[in-house]
């Protein structure tokens, strides 16, 4: 009877066993990672998520980091649409401060920014949405509507032919964020925060994109130097995920990225 | 014979891309029915993303997209397709392509991925299909 109990609790063991290796899943093979996909839709963390990442060591002063100059005016639509994107990054920025007035403010810029690209009718429902939703400081549902804000202008620009201002505004949005993440662990570096920052291949997918633009965006001075600058960017923000990066290497990440911003906020010569 | 050999081989050809675009109204049903399901996640605090990723599975073979996803986040990945019949599946794997340790949902035509990073970094998205024909998809992506 005993040797009977054993094998009945071998065979469940081994039925156990089976069912489990049925469930668990198979590596991936090398072809089928050659084959996975970059997609800007998936494979870009929004500004949301990197502060929410941030949020969660410490408790950062998100409001430190508000820029309460307006854009300077500009005529180039690729430096509009640069500037687009970073101010819809700030929209995220003011959502995480969770400050109603920096929301509105920020609003209003974007609203203005999409009237010099003829866009101004595009945000018209959404910067209502926005206020109502600072008023009533529902901040998860701000963050959802200025990523929403973002696709409905890029679809608008792709709709005029005008994708490139698209991938611009995309890459002034990015750009943004990673700099208010740099400056908050530069002013606060933990090796534990330096690793949420790990973005590889974003800024290599963006120097491709830019590398793809027609001849007459892509040698704009301010573009020109923003894709000359991406690949140093990308190098420190793709080292191995057990390498975080020293706290003088982030100094010194933190300054490129304000350097970057600033090709395209400063006024027009 | 041959017009009708190279359409067949065409058309084998689209059934094998990555993905491929899913029509209008598919996709419309299969997004609607990801954020369905993902309305669960969001009564647990996540956000939701707006871009979705759609497409058409190809038959017998996942459809990859990587991710870039952050530390101390926690992600939900839902995906759903409109052919009723069809078993879904979504895994996600390492830059290297071993599976993580993440929280499954499978309700045939449903099925999410749920994982917190401990690594920020690349990741693997793979969503499947069990009946052997393409079917149009969407996946929707949550965080918080």
């Amino acid at each position: 009877m005993f040797r009977r109990v054993r094998l009945s609790a071998l065979l469940v063991l081994t039925a156990c066993v089976s069912a489990a290796a049925a469930d668990s899943p198979q590596s991936l093979t090398e072809d089928q990672i050659r084959e996975a996909q970059f997609l800007e839709s998936l494979s870009i963390p929004t500004p949301g998520e990197l502060f929410a990442a941030f949020g969660k060591i410490g408790k950062p002063d998100w409001a430190a980091f508000f820029r309460k100059q307006p854009p300077a005016p500009h005529t180039s639509r690729p430096l509009i649409a640069l500037n687009l994107g970073a101010r819809i990054a700030d929209g995220f920025l003011a959502a995480e401060a969770q400050d109603r007035q920096q929301a509105k403010n920020v609003s209003t810029e974007i609203k203005l920014l999409a009237k010099s690209l003829g866009l101004e009718q595009e945000f018209m429902v959404r910067s209502n949405s926005i206020a109502g939703f600072a008023d009533s400081r529902r901040w998860d549902a701000l963050d959802e509507e200025l990523e929403a804000v973002q696709a409905e202008l890029a679809a608008a620009m792709a709709g005029r032919r005008d994708a490139e201002l698209a991938t611009l505004m995309s890459l002034g949005c990015w750009l943004r964020a990673v700099d208010v993440a740099g400056a908050q662990l530069a002013a606060n570096y933990t090796p534990q925060a330096a690793r949420i920052l790990r973005q590889p291949a974003v800024a290599e997918s963006f120097a491709a994109r830019l590398d793809a633009l027609p001849a007459k965006i892509k040698t704009l001075p301010a573009v020109a130097e923003l894709q000359k600058r991406l690949p140093a960017l990308g190098a420190t923000l793709s080292l191995p995920a057990e390498t975080p990066p020293s706290a003088e290497a982030v100094n010194g990440m933190h300054t490129l990225i304000s350097g970057m911003i600033s090709l395209f906020v400063a006024p027009e010569k | 014979m041959i017009r009708t050999s190279l359409i067949a081989l065409l058309l084998a050809f689209a059934g094998n891309l990555n993905g491929s675009p899913a029509s209008g109204d598919a996709a419309v049903t299969c997004r609607r029915a990801a954020l369905d399901l993902a309305g669960a996640w969001a009564n647990d605090g996540f956000r939701l993303r707006e871009h979705t990723w759609s497409g058409t599975l190809p038959a017998d073979k996942p459809a990859l997209a990587r991710v870039n996803l952050l530390a101390g986040n926690r992600y939900w990945f839902t995906a759903a397709t409109n052919a009723a019949s069809t078993t879904l599946a979504v895994q996600i794997f390492t830059e290297r392509g071993t599976p993580v340790a993440a929280e499954s949902h499978r309700d045939g035509p449903v099925a999410a991925a749920g994982f917190a990073p401990t690594t920020s970094g690349t990741y693997i998205l793979s969503i499947s299909e069990s009946g052997g024909t393409p079917v149009p998809f969407c996946v929707v992506t949550s965080y918080k």
